[in-house]
C-alpha cells in the first residue's frame, strides 16, 4: 500500500463535506474517484494531496503521515496536476516545468545539469519537448495540461494526483492524456489517483474506481464490478444502459434518451395535425426515422411549417380555407397507406372537420388509429358541438387511446416489439 | 501549517528594539542659562529652539532667512556683514541689493553654503534647512519672538552674537523708552476699553488671538480684543461673533497683494454690518502688513500706530 | 517569440544610465558648478585631497558632497525600494495593479511616520531611527487590513483590491489631515515632508534608512524562486512544496520594511511601484530571478531622473517629486486600467 486514507473527515467551517473515508491505494495503481457533483471528490483529493488537512483521520504515504511532513519533502513524493492551468503569466514552458524541481533545491541552490536533464525527460515523456521555449499563455488546452503533467513529473513523485485533468479538453486530448498516464504507470511504476467526471473514460482506463455519494464512499472496486445500471441509478439518479464488450470487461455506459429503440421496424405514420400541437410528436417520429405524412393542414400553420421543415409529405389546404373534397380524398388515401394514423389534440373548426370525420371512418374500418386525448374535446370544439359528437363516437370505436405523444410512441413500439418477436 | 513564528517573531522583535534604542539616541540638550554677558569669543548662545550654538569668532558674514531678521540686522548697523537674504527682504531698501538665497519658506541650502556664512539667522519654519546646515557645520540661530519682550531679547541676542553690545543696548534702550511712553499715555485713558476687531483675512474670516503680537499690541494700547485668548493663534471666526460683540474699532492690514485687500469702502458696505459701531463711526484703520507680520524695531512703530488708533484722544 | 534577450546587455545599459544620471543629479543644483569642477571635486573626495580645500572650492565641495550626493544616492535607493516593493505586491497578489501607493500601504506608513515625528518632536527628541520603525509597523498593519478586505475566496481580484485601497487611502488621508490639524507649529514641516521629495536630505537620512532597506531588499531577493511559484497560484505553489503562508509573511514584511523606510525619508511618492515592475516585466518576462534586479536598477534610474526633473522644471523652486511621479504614473495607471477592463468582470 502506498497511500492509506484512514477515517478521514473533511469540512469547511461547520459543514462536513467528506465523512469517514477509508481507502488504500496500491503502488502502480490507477485509481479513479467518481461521483456526482458535491459528493466530495475534490475534497478527498485535496485531503490526499496535502492541501486540506482533515478534521479527523490521517493520510499516510508509505506509512508516513503526510501532514506531518515538511512541504518540500511531501512535494518530492507526491505531485498534483490541477484542473485549471493557472498559467496566466508568460513563462516559458521550460520555466514552468523547471518549477517542478523546487522541492529538490535548497534555498541558494541553482538548477544544475541534473535538474535540466530531468526537466528534459519530463518534457519528452509528455511530448512537449518542442514546446519548451514557447510561452505557456500561447498554448492550447491540451498542451497546457501536458505541461502541467510534465511539471508534476519533474518533481519525481511516486504518486500523481490529478483533479479532473480532462474536463475542459477536446476528445482527442482527453484520450491522449489518459494514454500518457497509462504509459507512465507501466513504464515508471507511477501511482495515479484521479478525480474524473467522465465515467466511460474512467471505466476504460482506471484499475479501480472509488464511488462517492454525498460525502461518503459508496463503493469501490474494478469498473466491471462497480459500474452497473443499479449503481448509476442509485448514485446519479438516472437510467443508463451498461454494456460490456466481453464478459467481465470494462463497461461502457449508454445514455438513454426517451426514444432509444433502434429502429429495426420501419413504420409509416400519418399525423392529422394543425394548430401547432404536433411539434413534439413530429420530433419523436423524426428521431425514430419513420416515414411521416401529415394532413390536412392549412398552409402557413405552424404544424405545416414544422412538417415541411422535417421533410414530411403534407396534404395541404389553402391558408385559412376549408378543406375541400380533393384534399379530403388525398388525406384518406394517405391514412390508408399508413401503418398508423395519429390524431393529436388539435382544435376543430368547421374548416377542418372533414379531418375528424376521416379519422372516424378509418377507425370504424378497423385501421390502427391512435388518439392522443389531452384536455377535453369541449375546449377544442369550435363547431358548436358537432366535433364533440364525432369525437365521442371515435372514442367508442377501436382506437388506441393515450394521453401524450410519449405514450403514443410507446404504443407503436410495443407493437413493434410484438412484430419483432 | 508550517509557519515558524519563532524565527520571524525574533527578527521582528530585534528590528523594533533596534529602532527603539536608536530612536532615543539623539536627545536635545537642555537649555542653559546664558551667563556670559561679555563679548568674548568663542561665545555660546542659546536660541529659541533650545539649541546651544558656539560661535568661534565674531561673525562677519551673516545670512538671514527671514525679512524680520534682515530688518533687525540693518537696524543694528550690521548691513555690511549681510551676505545673503531672502527674496522677500525689502526693508530697508539696501536689502534689495543683497544676494538672494531663496524664498521665505524655501531657502536654498546650496546658496547658503556658497555664501560661506559665519552665522545664519533662521525662523521656526526652517527646520529642514537648519538640519541640513547643521550637518555641514554651519552655525544657525533660530529666533521666533511672539511678544514685545521676546522681540527685545531677540534683538539683544542677535546683537550680542554679532559682537555689537553697545549698539544693541542703545537700540533696545530707545525702543523700550518709546514703549514706556505709550504705556504712560495709555494709563491715562478713561472710560471703558474700546473693543477692537483685527481682521487678518476676509475670505475666510480670520482674526488674531491675544497670544499673537498684534493681539499684544492691542492690549498694550488699552484696547480689548474681541477674540481673547484662543488655542489657535489665528482662528477662523464666524461673522456672528462680530455682530455679537459689536466692536468699536476695526483694524486690518494691507499690502498682501494689490487686488486682494478690501478697501475701507468695501468694508463699510459689507452686508449686515451697517449697525456695527465701527461702521457707524467709520473707525476702520489699516496697518501696513509688514509692520504687523514681521517682528523687529518697526514693531514699536506698529505699537504707536495701534495706540493712536485705539485712543486717538491721547495722542494729539 | 524570442525570449532569451541579452540580459547582461540590458543590465549594463541600465547601470550606465544610472551612473550618468547620478552624475547629472550631482552636477545640477541652485548653485552653478561647472561639470569639470564637479568631476574633479568628486575625484578629490575619493582620493582624500578634499580636506585641504578652502574658500569657494570648499563650499562647492560641501555642496557636492554633503548636499547633492546624499540626495541623489537616497533617490536611487528609494527608487530601488519602492519598485521592489511594487514587484513584491504584484507577484503576491498576482495583479499588475498592485502598488504600495494605490493600495494604501504608503499612506499607512506615512501616518506612522507622521505620528512618530509629532510624538518625538513634542518630547523634544530628535527624530531618527524610530521613524522608519513606526512607519514599518503601520505599513504592516495596513497591508493586513487591505489584504483581508480585498481577499475573496482565496484570491485577490483586481476590483476588490483597488476598492480596498481606495477605502483605506481615504480613511488614512483623513487621519493624516487630523494629525496635521493638531500638529500646531510643526504642521509646516509635516506638510512639506508629506508632499514627498529629497531636498535637504543629508547623510543621516541615509544611515536611518539603510538597515531597513537593505534587510527588505535582501529578503525579497532570497524569495525570488518562491515568488515565481506564487504566480501560478497559491494552491499550486503549495503543491510544489512551497510554504505559502510563510513566504507570504516574509515577503509582506520585506515590502513593509521597504515602504516604511522609503516613506520615512522621502514622504509619499506614488506610482513608482506600479510603473516600474510592470514595464520591466513586459520586457523581461515574469521570472523574478531576473525581474527583481532589473526592477531595482530601473527604479533607481527612474527615481533619480524624476528628482532631476523636479529640481529643474521650475527652478529655482522645486516641485515635490511625488508630483512628477504622479504626472507620469497617473496616465499610465489609466492606461493599465483600460487594459484590465476586459478582465475586471472575472
Amino acid at each position: 500500500m502506498i497511500v492509506d486514507v484512514l477515517g478521514v473527515t473533511c469540512g469547511y467551517g461547520s459543514s462536513t463535506v467528506l465523512s469517514d473515508a477509508t481507502l488504500q491505494v496500491s503502488k502502480g495503481e490507477f485509481l479513479g474517484i467518481v461521483g456526482p457533483n458535491g459528493s466530495g471528490k475534490s475534497t478527498l483529493l485535496k485531503a490526499m494531496s496535502r492541501v486540506l488537512p482533515p478534521l479527523h483521520g490521517r493520510i499516510l504515504l508509505q506509512e508516513e503521515d503526510i501532514y506531518k511532513m515538511r512541504p518540500a519533502r511531501a512535494a518530492r513524493h507526491l505531485a498534483v496536476v490541477p484542473q485549471e492551468a493557472g498559467l496566466d503569466f508568460p513563462f516559458t514552458v521550460e520555466a514552468v516545468v523547471m518549477m517542478g524541481r523546487i522541492p529538490h533545491l535548497k534555498r541558494f541552490q541553482r538548477e544544475g545539469p541534473q535538474d535540466r536533464e530531468i526537466v528534459c525527460e519530463a518534457l519528452r515523456r509528455t511530448n512537449t519537448l518542442d514546446l519548451a521555449q514557447r510561452l505557456v499563455t500561447e498554448l492550447s488546452g491540451g498542451e497546457k495540461q501536458r505541461v502541467l503533467i510534465a511539471r508534476a513529473l519533474a518533481q519525481e513523485p511516486q504518486v500523481l494526483f490529478l483533479d479532473e485533468p480532462t474536463s475542459f479538453l477536446d476528445l482527442n486530448y482527453q484520450i491522449e492524456i489518459m494514454e500518457l498516464l497509462n504509459k507512465l504507470r507501466f513504464e515508471e511504476g507511477l501511482t495515479a489517483v484521479m478525480v474524473v467526471h467522465d465515467l466511460n473514460l474512467a471505466s476504460q482506463y482506471c484499475d479501480n474506481l472509488l464511488v462517492l455519494k454525498e460525502g461518503k464512499i459508496f463503493t469501490a472496486g474494478r469498473p466491471a464490478q462497480v459500474l452497473t445500471e443499479e449503481l448509476i441509478k442509485e448514485v446519479y439518479g438516472c437510467e443508463v444502459k451498461v454494456e460490456q464488450r466481453h464478459p467481465g470487461g470494462r463497461p461502457m455506459l449508454f445514455i438513454q434518451p426517451l426514444i432509444h429503440r433502434p429502429n429495426t421496424t420501419h413504420y409509416r405514420v400519418h399525423v392529422v395535425g394543425g394548430g401547432g400541437s404536433c411539434g413534439l410528436l413530429f420530433h419523436y417520429l423524426q428521431e425514430q426515422g419513420w416515414e411521416v405524412s401529415a394532413g390536412v393542414i392549412n398552409i402557413g400553420d405552424s404544424d405545416w411549417q414544422e412538417a415541411k421543415r422535417q421533410g414530411f409529405s403534407v396534404v395541404e389546404a389553402a391558408p385559412f380555407s376549408e378543406i375541400g373534397l380533393e384534399e379530403d380524398r388525398l388525406n384518406r388515401q394517405a391514412m390508408l397507406k399508413a401503418d398508423y394514423t395519429i390524431l393529436p389534440p388539435i382544435p376543430f373548426g368547421s374548416g377542418n372537420l372533414p379531418n375528424l370525420k376521416a379519422v372516424l371512418e378509418m377507425a370504424e374500418r378497423g385501421a390502427p388509429v391512435i388518439v392522443i386525448d389531452e384536455g377535453s374535446i369541449a375546449e377544442r370544439d369550435y363547431t358548436g358541438g358537432e366535433a364533440s359528437q364525432i369525437y365521442k363516437k371515435l372514442l367508442q370505436s377501436q382506437v388506441h387511446l393515450v394521453e401524450s405523444a410519449e405514450q403514443a410512441m410507446a404504443v407503436m413500439e410495443r407493437e413493434a416489439d410484438g412484430v419483432e418477436q | 501549517m508550517y509557519f515558524r513564528w519563532q524565527k520571524t517573531g525574533c527578527v521582528l522583535l530585534l528590528l523594533l528594539l533596534m529602532a527603539g534604542l536608536a530612536g532615543c539616541q539623539k536627545i536635545q540638550p537642555q537649555p542653559q542659562a546664558n551667563d556670559n554677558q561679555g563679548v568674548a569669543y568663542p561665545m555660546a548662545i542659546t536660541d529659541d529652539a533650545g539649541r546651544v550654538v558656539t560661535l568661534d569668532k565674531q561673525p562677519l558674514r551673516i545670512v538671514s532667512l527671514s525679512p524680520s531678521h534682515t530688518e533687525v540686522l540693518f537696524a543694528l548697523g550690521l548691513g555690511d556683514r549681510i551676505v545673503g537674504v531672502t527674496t522677500y527682504c525689502d526693508y530697508p531698501e539696501e536689502a534689495l541689493d543683497k544676494p538672494k538665497i531663496g524664498g521665505f519658506s524655501t531657502p536654498s541650502v546650496e546658496k547658503i553654503i556658497e555664501a560661506r556664512p559665519d552665522m545664519v539667522l533662521a525662523g521656526d519654519m526652517h527646520q529642514q534647512a537648519v538640519t541640513a546646515l547643521e550637518a555641514v557645520n554651519i552655525k544657525v540661530l533660530v529666533f521666533s519672538p511672539n511678544t514685545m519682550e521676546e522681540i527685545f531679547s531677540t534683538i539683544t541676542a542677535i546683537g550680542r552674537a554679532a559682537g555689537e553690545q553697545q549698539t544693541t543696548q542703545n537700540l533696545v534702550g530707545s525702543l523700550q523708552q518709546r514703549v514706556s511712553g505709550v504705556a504712560a499715555k495709555i494709563a491715562q485713558a478713561q472710560g471703558p476699553k474700546p473693543r477692537v476687531f483685527y481682521e487678518v483675512w476676509h475670505e475666510p474670516l480670520m482674526s488674531a488671538s491675544q497670544n499673537t503680537l498684534i493681539g499684544e499690541l492691542i492690549t498694550l494700547s488699552g484696547g480689548e480684543n474681541i477674540i481673547g485668548a484662543s488655542a489657535d493663534l489665528y482662528p477662523m471666526i464666524n461673522e456672528e461673533i462680530i455682530l455679537d460683540k459689536n466692536p468699536d474699532i476695526m483694524m486690518h492690514s494691507y499690502g498682501h497683494g494689490d487686488n486682494e485687500n478690501p478697501t475701507v469702502e468695501q468694508i463699510l458696505n459689507r452686508p449686515g454690518w451697517q449697525h456695527l459701531n465701527f461702521v457707524q463711526n467709520k473707525k476702520v484703520v489699516g496697518l501696513e502688513a509688514n509692520l504687523v507680520n514681521r517682528y523687529g524695531p518697526r514693531s514699536v512703530d506698529a505699537l504707536e500706530l495701534v495706540a493712536q488708533a485705539v485712543h486717538p484722544e491721547l495722542f494729539n | 517569440m524570442q525570449h532569451k534577450k541579452p540580459i547582461s546587455i540590458i543590465i549594463g545599459l541600465l547601470a550606465l544610465s544610472l551612473i550618468i544620471l547620478m552624475l547629472i543629479g550631482i552636477g545640477i543644483g541652485a548653485v552653478w558648478i561647472p561639470p569639470a569642477e564637479v568631476l574633479s571635486l568628486i575625484n578629490g573626495h575619493l582620493n582624500g585631497s578634499s580636506s585641504s580645500y578652502s574658500g569657494q572650492m570648499q563650499s562647492h565641495d560641501i555642496i557636492i558632497w554633503s548636499i547633492r550626493f546624499p540626495r541623489v544616492l537616497l533617490g536611487a535607493m528609494v527608487g530601488v525600494c519602492l519598485s521592489v516593493a511594487g514587484a513584491i505586491f504584484q507577484g503576491l497578489f498576482r495583479n499588475p495593479m498592485a502598488d504600495p501607493y494605490v493600495i494604501g500601504v504608503s499612506s499607512g506608513a506615512a501616518l506612522g511616520a507622521v505620528a512618530a515625528i509629532l510624538l518625538l518632536g513634542s518630547l523634544g527628541l530628535k527624530y531618527s531611527y524610530s521613524i522608519p520603525a513606526f512607519a514599518f509597523v503601520c505599513a504592516v498593519l495596513t497591508i493586513l487590513l487591505v489584504y483581508s478586505l480585498a481577499r475573496t475566496g482565496g484570491k485577490v481580484p483586481v476590483m476588490t483590491l483597488l476598492l480596498a485601497g481606495i477605502a483605506v487611502n481615504s480613511f488614512l488621508s483623513a487621519l493624516q489631515s487630523l494629525a496635521m490639524f493638531y500638529s500646531g507649529d510643526q504642521m509646516h514641516q509635516v506638510v512639506f515632508w508629506l508632499l514627498g521629495g529629497f531636498s535637504s536630505r543629508g547623510w543621516e537620512y541615509i544611515w536611518m534608512f539603510m538597515p531597513y532597506a537593505v534587510i527588505g531588499t535582501a529578503i525579497a531577493f532570497l524569495y525570488t524562486r518562491e515568488l515565481n511559484g506564487m504566480l501560478i497560484g497559491e494552491e499550486q505553489a503549495q503543491h510544489l512544496g512551497i510554504d505559502v503562508e510563510r513566504v507570504k509573511v516574509m515577503l509582506l514584511i520585506a515590502a513593509a520594511l521597504l515602504i516604511g523606510a522609503s516613506v520615512s525619508v522621502s514622504g509619499l511618492i506614488g506610482f513608482v511601484g506600479l510603473i516600474i515592475p510592470h514595464v520591466v516585466r513586459l520586457i523581461i518576462g515574469p521570472d523574478h530571478r531576473v525581474l527583481l534586479p532589473m526592477v531595482a536598477l530601473t527604479g533607481a534610474v527612474f527615481m533619480v531622473g524624476a528628482d532631476i526633473i523636479a529640481r529643474t522644471v521650475i527652478a529655482p523652486e522645486e516641485l515635490p517629486v511625488g508630483v512628477v511621479t504622479a504626472l507620469i504614473g497617473g496616465p499610465f495607471f489609466i492606461y493599465l486600467l483600460r487594459g484590465q477592463k476586459s478582465s475586471l468582470y472575472k
